[in-house]
């Protein structure tokens, strides 16, 4: 089930809210979103459900071993145990096909390439597991003592499925104690409601034109540099958007619920070079490498750049099993070390409209990497945005596309600035301007809600990119 | 002065008169914010409440007009179905696809989409959805060497097999016992005339909705993307069909084009494919299974309103040209049009299925089109079958269409999809009829009350029993196949290898 559908919009959500509303004690609460979080993972292929229950189970003894374990060397070794588990239960339904493929291409072995279905969000609640046992080992948090105190964090359905990468030291305090206030409330709702409009208004209809584009049926091969340009631009804001409004719906719906998740994304294309994109977009997956990879000595050594390598060769592996993400993290990685080298300060002196035109250059090339996972195609794109392209500069295609989706191109763009935080500064000039900006905000909620839930009806396509991840 | 001096307040005073106000400010700010955030809950839940409560207890269709097809059904819930993950992802599917006032909205969203930008020159809208344009596959035979379509099977008038003749005979006696020789091949190389264009189309004229051409009269063009390797599945299937319904049972595939083949503006030419091209292709699979060329038979009629302007399907006058072609190849009598054979009735303002889908243009408000139908005069009585055969009630063949939202005057005929349908006329000639078809079909039995001595229609969406069987079981001696070239290339016909038995 994915938020942005009708069913969990108007079935599962409300007969989540109404239930957890009618339960008082917070424990029944509790036992109410793990029921219903299960539900919500069960959807569609109940069987997973198995591997995330042996997962919390397998990671609540990890932990309370951790706790126990009189000496470090044990704690070492219960922690390795757990780690081993995780990653390897990754490895096994994410990256096994993967593998084995390249095992065979490369030793021309035939051993079978198995087909495991990937269970949807694993590598989200995984990497939210491995935080949990690491904080453990390293004494930042209490082994948590509740089995379904730990569930309740593993399967909490709003960042369940794509993040934002919650760690358990977040909401741990609120799992035993938190109380919904009229703030959160309100303020969760209209960022249920915003993270929905994101992605049901701005992002599907992006993405109806990028498969008109590049990701039409006759690939990118015919198209000319604008149209390749046109495509690939379209389709970095379509990511954004999908991704990023995914994430608002998870934080609204935690706020609803009383969790106060961290943010995921900070208008990342406001971004002056690289490094700073990083900070900006999914925050919660590179504040996760940034603390937990990071700091790993090889060899008894720690290396910066080679440190910065691993980040990156395992960020591009973390979203997906093919060799496109691996170059898209690696292409990444090496900005950053480029930038790492010149320094913050050589930096800065460059200016200001150079530095936007180099990181937004590099981000929307990063994602042509990042789209074409077929090499032929990912070819002929580098090719297509250069003078290379055998088809022509333009065509009257782009021109017409440009024209009919105007409205929506523009909209797109202006919302990539932080609108949100514009009003909210207007409205701390005065009383009046706070009612006035509030009232109106509540219009515009009500109105986006209508819009997408109309659009909902013809939704296809619609599924969040990571909901795969 | 004095005075004065002991009546202002000493700075304690006033610090403690600053801090009152103070409080009373954050007080009123914290109950105006108060406010808001209520405001703001109560809106957002009830929106939300309200389409909860819509989408619980509106009335849910069940089949769609504008996409030819039925919705979603609710999957009956078993363990086993829920644990293989069936019945979660049937009863989403159901949820979302059977909302309702759902045409409504996708209206609205056609609408939406069109006016996501603006239009581009005179007129261009590229929102998307434009059909993918395939090369034919060269495995298909050439009108040279692919096999002529068999003869007609005419049995006598017992019912048991009498004679056969030339598919393509002018015979019109039904009862004939004599058998007439091949005198003529039904040609279904069409190439010399598939650009014919006997009327003024403005080669630049129109606009582009998606993957509608909405032309400067109103009238709509669906374009056609097609299938060679659908097609070539349709053709096989019915090729297994005449196979199972054996020699004696003539089988007849009538792939009816669109308005798109003969109005589409020049200047559009490369955004649909060629129908002629599709319906050419079909036709050289065929083994034992004989083509109706209704592609040729509308080239002649072109100025004529054999198509709807606003709606996807043709024209009451459409269809009976193509069963006027049909009944010709079938060698049965064909009732012509006039006032003694039939009544004819017309209601202005139609608005049909193209309208929503096509964003609702100005043009076509400013447009609207007269939807007419023909009632035959003969005596004949029509009962309405289940899909799964159990009989529903007796009634009229055509029904009255101001019963009818003016949107769906199209389902005039036979209540639309909702039925199979037998009609026994009073034409005794030993001949009886199956039709097999989507919506496209439907308009076709009124002008075939005169041929045929029964008549049993049957859709191949939604029949829940066997076709071959049915054929049998009824002694039907005629099954005609009735759709268009988007249909036969396309999902619908994916439905008829599972009706068979």
């Amino acid at each position: 089930m994915i938020f942005s559908s009708l069913i969990f919009l108007y079935l599962f959500l409300p007969l989540c809210l109404i239930t957890y509303g009618l339960v008082k004690p917070l424990k029944g609460k509790n036992a109410v979103l793990i029921v219903f979080s299960l539900l919500f993972y069960a959807w569609g292929e109940p069987v997973r459900i198995l591997f995330l229950l042996l997962s919390a189970v397998i990671n609540y003894f990890v932990g309370l071993g951790i706790g126990a374990a009189k000496s470090e060397k044990l704690q070492k070794l219960i922690l390795g145990g757990g780690l081993v588990y995780n990653i390897g239960m990754i490895a096994v339904f994410k990256y096994s096909g993967f593998l084995v493929e390249n095992v065979n291409a490369i030793f021309g072995s035939k051993f079978p390439v198995p087909e495991i279905a990937i269970m949807a969000g694993i590598s989200f609640y995984t990497f939210q597991i491995i935080s949990y046992i690491v904080d453990c080992y390293w004494g930042k948090v209490e082994p948590q003592k509740n089995f379904w105190d730990l569930l309740l964090f593993i399967c909490l359905f709003p960042q369940l499925i794509a993040g934002p990468i919650v760690r358990y030291s977040t909401i741990a305090e609120e799992i035993g104690c938190r109380k919904t206030t009229m703030k959160d409330l309100s303020k969760g709702l209209t960022r249920l409601v915003v993270g929905l409009a994101k992605k049901v208004i701005l992002a599907d209809q992006l993405y109806r034109i990028v498969e008109d584009t590049i990701g039409s049926k006759s690939g990118v091969g015919p198209m000319t540099v604008m149209g390749t340009w046109y495509g690939i631009i379209l389709y970095s804001l379509y990511i954004y958007f999908d991704f990023s409004g995914y994430s608002d719906m998870a934080i609204g719906m935690g706020r609803i619920f009383g969790f106060h998740f961290n943010e995921n994304f900070n208008h990342p294309y406001l971004c002056k070079d690289i490094q700073e994109f990083w900070q900006r977009w999914h925050i919660s997956l590179g504040s996760f490498f940034r603390d937990y990879l990071m700091p790993i000595s090889f060899f008894g050594h720690r290396n910066k750049y080679f440190s910065l390598f691993l980040v990156w060769l395992c960020t591009g592996v973390w979203h997906g099993a093919s060799w496109n993400y691996v170059i898209w993290g690696l292409y990444y990685g090496a900005f950053i070390m480029f930038e790492t080298v010149l320094g913050k300060k050589r930096i800065n002196k460059i200016p200001i409209a150079i530095r936007h035109i180099y990181s937004k250059l590099i981000i929307i090339i990063g994602f042509g990497i990042f789209f074409f996972e077929d090499f032929e195609q990912l070819g002929l794109f580098f090719r297509n945005i250069t003078p290379l392209n055998p088809n022509g500069f333009s065509s009257e295609f782009e021109l017409i596309s440009l024209c009919n989706n105007l409205w929506l191109i523009i909209a797109a763009i202006i919302c990539t600035f932080p609108l949100i935080e514009l009003f909210r500064k207007i409205s701390e000039r005065s009383l009046n301007a706070k009612t006035a900006v509030s009232v109106s905000g509540t219009a515009i909620c009500a109105v986006l809600l209508v819009v997408s839930s109309i659009l909902l009806v013809d939704a296809t396509t619609n599924a969040f990119l990571y909901w795969n991840y | 002065m004095s005075e004065k001096r002991l009546n202002k307040p000493s700075d304690e005073e006033r610090e403690k008169r600053l801090e009152r106000q103070k409080k009373r400010v954050l007080a009123q700010a914290r109950r105006r914010e108060h406010s808001l955030y209520a405001l703001n809950i109560s809106v957002i839940v009830g929106v939300l409440a309200f389409i909860t409560l819509f989408m619980t207890f509106g009335e849910r269709p069940k089949i769609s007009t504008e996409e030819n097809r039925d919705l979603a059904e609710c999957p009956t819930f078993s363990f086993e179905s829920y644990f293989k993950g069936e019945f979660t992802k049937d009863f989403a599917a159901f949820y979302n696809d059977t909302v309702p006032l759902r045409s409504t909205f996708k209206s609205m969203i056609s609408s939406f989409r069109a006016n996501l930008g603006v239009k581009y020159g005179d007129g261009i809208h590229l929102s998307g959805g434009l059909p993918t344009i395939e090369t034919r596959p060269e495995n298909s035979g050439s009108s040279s060497t692919r096999k002529p379509p068999p003869v007609v099977v005419i049995p006598n008038q017992s019912g048991s097999t009498g004679s056969s003749s030339s598919s393509n005979g002018n015979s019109s006696s039904s009862s004939s016992t004599s058998t007439s020789s091949s005198t003529e091949s039904t040609s279904t190389d069409t190439t010399s005339s598939s650009s014919t264009k006997p009327i003024d189309i403005d080669p630049n004229g129109g606009m582009e909705v998606g993957s509608i051409i909405v032309l400067p009269d109103g009238r709509a063009l669906p374009l056609f993307g097609g299938s060679y390797s659908g097609g070539q599945f349709y053709a096989e299937t019915l090729n297994a069909y005449k196979q199972a319904l054996g020699e004696n049972v003539n089988v007849y595939s009538l792939v009816s084009p669109t308005a798109v083949s003969f109005y589409l503006p020049e200047k559009f030419a490369d955004r649909s494919a060629s129908e002629w091209d599709h319906i050419d292709y079909i036709n050289s699979f065929f083994e034992g299974v004989i083509p109706i060329d209704a592609y040729s038979v509308f080239e002649q009629h072109v100025a004529e309103d054999i198509f709807m302007r606003t709606d996807h399907h043709w024209s009451s006058l459409g269809a009976y040209y193509a069963a006027q072609e049909f009944a010709k190849t079938a060698q049965v009598d064909f009732a012509e049009l006039n006032d003694e054979n039939y009544e004819k009735v017309s209601r202005e303002g139609y608005l049909g299925t193209l309208f929503g889908q096509s964003g609702e243009p100005q043009v076509m408000i400013d447009n609207p089109e007269t939807f007419t139908y023909y009632i035959p005069q003969n005596e004949f009585t029509t009962d309405y079958y289940s899909f799964g055969m159990e009989y529903q009630y007796t009634g009229r063949l055509m029904l009255d269409i101001d019963l009818l939202e003016r949107s769906d005057w199209y389902s005039v005929n036979m209540c639309g999809d909702l039925y199979t349908v037998n009609i026994n006329t009073d034409c005794k000639n030993g001949r009886r009829l199956m039709i097999v078809k989507d919506s496209y079909g439907d308009a076709l039995p009124a002008f075939l009350t005169s041929s045929f001595e029964e008549i049993w229609v049957v859709d191949m969406r939604a029949f829940e029993g066997g076709i071959v069987q049915l054929a049998q079981n009824e002694g039907i001696t005629d099954v005609l196949f009735a759709m268009n070239p988007t249909s036969a290339t396309g999902e619908n016909a994916d439905h008829l290898p599972g009706k068979m038995w």
